[in-house]
């Protein structure tokens, strides 16, 4: 015999009811990266962890070092359980480390793309090679796929794989991106002098921005979202999780905001073969190492145009992943859910990676 | 909602209510209203759509008014002023509020959640603090800034933020006329319905965001405040020079050097290491 349906609560209800619970959330309950790791080193100001293997790890797999950019903290990779590729990969007992770049103050305005992309990444990585016995496979999230990009276009017998994750490789490919127009739609003598006055990019102006990309999404976000949520505790924690992440954003340094800003995303120097790293070229075309793209097909912060912008112009042989999902969903959505560990344990264990990982 | 018909001249009565499941309710006329005519009764439920009605339709004329005063307008300023000074005396209980929050995100979301204008505008156009000080109007005189509002800067500055605000309060007027237009084909809808033309209604505030004549006039407030800024910066070098104290160039050129060096250091120890 079907029940009748439950009543509908009454919405004053509902409205007390979401913020009670909003206020009785425990904090321990909305943390992120809690996957057990440990610091192995530790260089002007950045830290390079090791996950902590639950199984022995394979000795046929490439280490994996996964950069995130400046944007944003790394745990994206690792939000919560059942939502977290690197648990995925620990138990496929694959070897993810992972770059904590920390939170430059405004005395370190003047750090550059290649203070990251040729100084901490290559003596991070190198750590890593002496460690495991074999050079890691580099993994960059959004800017962190160029920080990757970079090292592997300038040191390339020192990076046997590149896996670039959301990346805006080529800013052309897709000229109407919504963060393309915002950026092109000031002059870059007026980036330059934003990024000035205020001693960088500020994290909560970036999170700012990319909210009044969309304003009527951000209005909803806040408010009937939650009411349709109604208190229910694994959504509830799930969305400050989130949040939380979101709001975990370190000011970005003044310098590699103005590359960042004008050459990329105004110039797109790098897809064009005219970006320059300590006055040389830094091109895709020296990159010799199999890349493998990542992409969201719902991205509209880094449309899969522009994501799979090193497709034809590396040295090396190039392959993707499209996933049914945005930006941060290739990682957090149930959708996306194993398609990206998946995908790595094919490439860390293929024998064009392989036969480069060696010291 | 149950609509009786009134035999004698076919007109809907709609003075009972659906059941708690939605369905019709039984049809019977309230006891205490005795039998014969028809009783009007109380719905409140089409009072409080009138009211969201009216409500939206004055909303847009007000937005329509706001938009349509001169860039020069100092009236358009205060009017500005005055909302946001409202707008933070009614988060104030909100942000009181959300104190109880047990997390950090808790408490960030509760604040939204409880904010009346989280509602009603999504926090658009309000921005973060960084950029709030870019583009905020020069008050008080210390450090030798007294005639910073009265700069021909400051006065481009108003100017911008009038005309951009102009722009803001034009796409406030066309979601409250989608609202009201939205009420007008649904006139008693669920609380659920009404939240959904609320927020389909500011889909005309999305369609202002990808306009290039909004891009241009918020890279002209962004460039107005920086030359403001630049302005006042000019201001306080000169005073903190003449009383010997660091000034932000002096700072900045010491730990640029400091940079520059490292990076040498790194490019000599790079080529040691390949050779």
């Amino acid at each position: 015999m079907n029940r009748p349906p439950r009543p509908e609560p009454a919405p004053w209800a509902r409205f007390a009811r979401v913020a009670r619970a909003l206020a009785a959330t425990p904090d321990g309950a909305v943390r992120f990266g809690q996957t057990p790791r440990a610091a192995v080193m530790t260089r002007d100001g950045a830290t390079l962890h090791r996950y902590l293997p639950t199984l022995d790890p394979r000795p046929d797999a490439a280490p994996l070092l996964i950069v995130h950019g400046l944007i944003g903290r790394a745990e994206v990779v690792d939000l919560e359980p059942g939502r977290s590729l690197v648990q995925d990969l620990l138990r496929l007992r694959f070897d993810p480390w992972i770059i904590h770049w920390g939170a430059p103050p405004r005395a370190e305005r003047w750090l550059r793309f290649e203070d990251y992309a040729l100084d901490r990444l290559p003596a991070f990585a190198a750590r890593i090679a002496q460690e495991t016995g074999r050079r890691p496979a580099l993994m960059g999230v959004c800017e962190g796929g160029l920080l990757t990009a970079f090292m592997a276009a300038v040191e390339p017998a020192r990076v046997p794989g590149l896996v670039l994750a959301v990346t805006p490789v080529d800013i052309d490919a897709a000229p109407d991106a919504a963060l393309t127009r915002l950026v092109r739609s000031f002059t870059p003598e007026m980036l330059a002098a934003t990024i000035d006055h205020l001693g960088g990019l500020p994290g909560a102006a970036l999170a700012a921005a990319f909210q009044n990309l969309t304003p009527s999404r951000t209005l909803a976000k806040y408010t009937v979202d939650l009411m349709r949520m109604d208190g229910r505790p694994d959504k509830l924690a799930h969305f400050l999780r989130m949040e939380r992440w979101l709001a975990d954003r370190p000011d970005h340094p003044a310098e590699a905001a103005r590359q960042l800003l004008i050459d990329i995303y105004w110039r797109n120097a790098f897809a064009r073969g005219e970006m320059l790293l300590d006055g040389a070229p830094a091109r895709l075309s020296d990159i010799t190492a199999p890349t493998l793209a990542i992409l969201g097909l719902r991205d509209h912060l880094v449309p899969p145009a522009s994501a799979r912008g090193a497709k034809g112009r590396t040295a090396g042989p190039y392959a993707e992943l499209a996933l049914d999902a945005g930006h941060i969903g290739v990682f957090v959505s149930r959708r996306a859910r194993g398609r990206v560990a998946a995908a790595l344990a094919d490439f860390l264990t293929s024998q064009a990676v392989l036969t480069r990982t060696r010291v | 909602m149950t609509r009786v018909h009134n035999d004698a001249s076919g007109r809907d009565d709609e003075a009972h209510r659906a059941g708690p499941d939605g369905g019709p309710g039984d049809g019977r006329r309230d006891s205490a209203t005795g039998g014969g005519a028809a009783d009007p009764g109380f719905d409140l439920g089409r009072l409080g759509a009138a009211m969201a009605q009216g409500w939206a339709q004055t909303v847009a004329a007000q937005s329509r008014a706001f938009a349509a005063l001169g860039e020069d307008s100092a009236e358009a300023d205060a009017l500005w002023r005055m909302a946001e000074v409202q707008a933070d005396g009614v988060r104030a209980l909100a942000v009181h509020l959300a104190r109880l929050a047990d997390s950090a995100p808790g408490a960030a979301t509760l604040e939204r959640f409880l904010d009346p204008g989280q509602w009603l505008f999504g926090g658009f156009g309000a921005p973060d603090p960084a950029m709030r000080r870019l583009i905020a109007q020069p008050v008080g005189s210390d450090m030798g800034r007294a005639a910073l509002p009265h700069t021909p800067e400051a006065r481009a500055l108003t100017r911008a933020l009038n005309r951009h605000r102009a722009l803001v309060a034009g796409a406030f007027a066309r979601m409250a006329e989608r609202f009201a237009a939205a009420m007008a084909a649904d006139p008693q809808p669920t609380p659920q319905a009404l939240q959904a033309m609320w927020v389909g209604a500011a889909q005309a505030l999305d369609d202002l965001h990808g306009t290039d004549v909004f891009m241009s006039s918020q890279a002209q407030v962004v460039q107005a405040g920086l030359a403001l800024r630049a302005v006042e910066a000019a201001m306080v070098e000169a005073w903190c020079a003449e009383r010997g104290l660091p000034t932000r160039s002096e700072v900045d050129a010491l730990q640029r050097a400091i940079a520059d060096l490292r990076r040498d250091l790194r490019i000599i120890r790079r080529k040691l290491d390949d050779a």
